[in-house]
């Protein structure tokens, strides 16, 4: 583990799907940002081969509330054959077609703070501290490769350096079993397989257990 | 409040229930062979003594299960005449008949061997003797159910052979529709084990869901998918636990009082611990003496067992989209906490009934209902939702039923009794005042004046009914909308057409004619303005001025006709 303190970013916006995987369909979030969905912030962010990000803490800064919509979605997944003979005999996905209506139990109005380490990959050379500062000049300027979202893409995340403010809310409680993140097969082939822990808000923190990564 | 873990608390209401054994399921069994300990059968007994069609397939027991279709699959030591004892149903399929008896004999070989159980290995004596000296009773059918019983012992019920068909059957399942056998964590019980491609199992009634039942879990087109995962692997759920949690949720829906039904949803509730009170019916019907009971209990301080208050109170809510199930809602509290937010809710509810007595208090049904036209076709999810939140979670209403009910009212020109107690109940969410007394009678003390405006509309009326009865088009149709909008605008129209009427009474009705002149100058008292337009919350005031006006009049109208009666004198123009 980093003998670093943590990097730290805060995020926030209007609406938030942390979609649990056994209602993938007609949505329910999970309570709070998961730590994939938070590495997937951070990825948007700053991201280099060099190191991989490791999610130590979130802080819960509004209450959690919970809101229900329906909207369109569609109900095939783009193929790449399928973009490629767009590109030369023009033509498109028209999403009209081929769209459902679904219910989504969304978040509401959430805040977080993502205390994070840099982990350099092995046959990193370069001083991690670089990534460290680069990290931070990037939230402090607004940069960001993609813009971030919380958990689906059009929910997107505000992001900012922290004011000193920021204060988890008061609650405890047990959240059950939480998607950890993906063990992506080696093969490049996209695959993964989900894995799990047992997630838990301490105060309004919720910790993400060290040995997740691999010590 | 805290939301998580829906399939895990299932799960654990699994424990609760006294579900069957895995792979198990009621059969209707018509014979029970009688062995001995040596696999001599010793009778042959038939079941039931019914007549009727139902009864005569033979007494519903617990046997294991197995989806079968063409394929020969024998079920464990319960299963058809053809499968037990190879008597062919039709002449011609004979060949395939001793398939199928083969399968049950090395079915039942493999639970002997593999369990060591004594009364299996009974059977299996009997079997492998078969067809020695069988005589068949008279009117026995292969298509008849059959099951053994070893010196009084029915070796299905015994827990080592339920466990052994569990697994078995379980892993025959997987096999058979799943090539990859996957493995993968659990993310119910948390156990690495095998998981299931598409869930076996499907919920029962839910409204608007297909008969044969809708699932739970379900990602059955591509862009459900994820990392490569196809169908329910992208949520790894064991086999157990895909049965447990459904059944869980089939119970639930199958018990009048842990679910409720308003309109496009279904509510179910359960607690962690069992507990006597039952807050599904409270809503759904309440009974005025219970919410007295329960208004009681919670402001007094004249509360239940406080251990029970904090048991766990889990509560969702489904509704169906096509084959799928749709979770809408989901509550995790406590009992204690339960029981403060629904006596709020009734107290919030609480108004005057039309003839000034205070009626029972309202279902979440009736009360939605008052803000549609028709409650079996028009009645959004939302609706019911944010009554019921409000009632188990404590929640505010939303402001736009508030708007809905009022339009409602505006439309129809008419307030209900249920209209009524559903504006204030919104009105008081809107204005987040939470005072059990506030505008639930006529209150002249009021400052608003939209609140008088209502009030004066309502005298109005009275006048014009007084003055023209069974007017076609009444003051009420013709105005009602503009007034509850726009007071400024009507009420000067309003008043020279009041003159006239009064006009009227004076001559034929002298005494109405002071009341009502008492009335309008008691309400006019207190209108120091006449509003250009009035904002929602004024309107909810408007709204409730009226009906509070009307139900004083019309007790007060009562009063005085009872006092007419029980005084026996004549006054007959009073009324």
């Amino acid at each position: 583990m980093s003998t670093w303190p943590p990097l730290e970013v805060k995020v926030w916006g209007d609406y938030a799907c942390f979609t649990r995987p056994e209602t993938k369909v007609e949505r329910v979030s999970y309570p709070v940002v998961t730590p994939s969905a938070a590495r997937g912030i951070l990825e948007a962010i700053f991201w280099k081969p060099e190191f991989a990000w490791r999610i130590r803490e979130i802080w819960v800064l509004r209450p959690i509330r919970y809101v229900s919509m329906v909207r369109n979605e569609v109900n095939s997944k783009i193929s790449f054959a399928a973009a490629q003979r767009w590109m030369a005999n023009g033509g498109g996905f028209f999403a009209d077609e081929d769209r459902a209506q679904r219910h989504t139990l969304a978040l509401y109005n959430v805040a977080y703070v993502i205390r994070a380490d840099v982990e350099p990959r092995s046959g990193t050379a370069a001083d991690i501290a670089k990534y460290r500062d680069q990290f931070r000049r990037r939230v402090r300027r607004g940069e960001c490769f993609h813009r971030p979202y919380l958990g689906t893409r059009e929910f997107a995340a505000f992001f900012g350096p922290l004011d000193g403010t920021e204060t988890p809310i008061d609650y405890s409680a047990p959240l059950g079993r939480m998607l950890f993140d993906l063990e992506y097969e080696k093969d490049g082939s996209g695959r993964g397989t989900p894995r799990f822990f047992e997630a838990s808000l301490d105060r309004g923190v919720l910790r993400v257990p060290p040995d997740l990564y691999g010590g | 409040m805290k939301y998580a873990m829906l399939l895990q608390r299932l799960n654990e209401y699994a424990d609760r229930l006294r579900l069957p054994p895995p792979m198990y399921g009621p059969t209707a069994v018509r014979w029970v062979i009688h062995l001995d300990t040596d696999g001599r059968m010793l009778q042959m007994v038939e079941t039931t003594g019914g007549t009727t069609k139902s009864t005569q397939r033979g007494k519903v027991m617990l046997t294991p299960q197995i989806g079968r279709t063409v394929a020969i699959r024998a079920k464990l030591l319960a299963d058809n005449g053809e499968y037990v004892l190879g008597i062919p149903r039709k002449p011609e399929d004979a060949d395939k008949v001793v398939l199928r008896h083969r399968a049950f004999i090395d079915l039942v070989r493999e639970c002997a061997l593999a369990t060591g159980e004594l009364t299996v290995k009974a059977v299996l004596q009997f079997l492998e003797g078969l067809p020695h000296g069988l005589r068949l009773p008279s009117g026995f059918d292969p298509a008849d159910n059959i099951t053994f019983e070893v010196a009084g012992i029915r070796p299905i019920d015994l827990p080592v052979i339920q466990r052994f068909w569990a697994k078995r059957a379980g892993a025959e399942k997987e096999n058979a529709d799943d090539d990859t056998g996957r493995v993968a964590t659990c993310l119910v019980c948390g156990e690495l084990k095998q998981v299931v491609a598409r869930l076996p199992f499907k919920l029962k009634s839910i409204p608007g869901g297909q008969t044969s039942g809708i699932a739970l879990v379900s990602a059955n087109a591509p862009a459900f998918e994820s990392y490569g995962l196809e169908a329910s692997h992208v949520a790894p759920i064991c086999h157990q636990c895909a049965e447990r949690t459904h059944k869980s949720i089939n119970a639930l829906l199958a018990d009048p009082n842990t679910h409720l039904v308003v309109g496009p949803i279904v509510y179910v509730a359960w607690t962690r611990e069992p507990v006597e009170q039952n807050f599904l019916n409270l809503l759904s019907r309440p009974d005025p003496a219970e919410v007295r009971a329960l208004i009681a209990s919670v402001y007094t301080g004249r509360a239940g067992s406080l251990e029970l208050d904090d048991t766990q109170y889990y509560a969702v809510a489904f509704s169906a989209s096509g084959g799928r199930a749709v979770v809408r809602d989901w509550l995790d509290t406590t009992v204690g906490e339960v029981r403060r937010n629904l006596a709020r809710f009734f107290m919030l509810q609480r108004i005057i009934g039309p003839d000034g007595n205070e009626p029972a208090p309202l279902g979440i049904f009736a009360l939605s209902a008052a803000a549609v036209r028709d409650a079996s076709r028009d009645l959004p999810p939302e609706l019911p939702k944010a009554l019921i939140r409000c009632a188990l979670a404590g929640t505010w209403i939303p402001s736009w039923i508030l708007a809905q009910a009022i339009r409602r009212a505006r439309v129809e020109q008419r307030v209900t009794r249920q209209r009524a107690a559903l504006i204030r109940l919104s009105y008081l969410s809107y204005m987040r005042i939470e005072k059990e007394d506030e505008l639930m009678q006529l209150d002249r003390t009021q400052r608003d004046p939209a609140y008088h405006c209502g009030r004066l509309l309502a005298v109005l009326e009275e006048i014009q009914h007084a003055a023209v009865p069974g007017a076609k088009a009444t003051l009420l149709d013709r105005f009602y909308g503009a007034a509850s909008a726009s007071p400024a605008t009507v009420f000067g129209t309003l008043f020279r057409t009041a003159q006239s009427h009064l006009g009227k009474l004076r001559k034929d009705r002298p005494r109405l004619y002071n009341v009502f002149q008492q009335r309008l100058m008691e309400v006019q008292e207190s209108i120091t303005y006449f509003p250009a337009t009035l904002n929602l919350g004024e309107q909810a005031l408007f709204t409730l001025g009226y009906y509070h006006q009307r139900a004083a009049d019309l007790a007060a109208a009562r009063a005085r006709s009872q006092k007419a009666e029980d005084t026996e004198t004549d006054e007959s123009d009073d009324e």
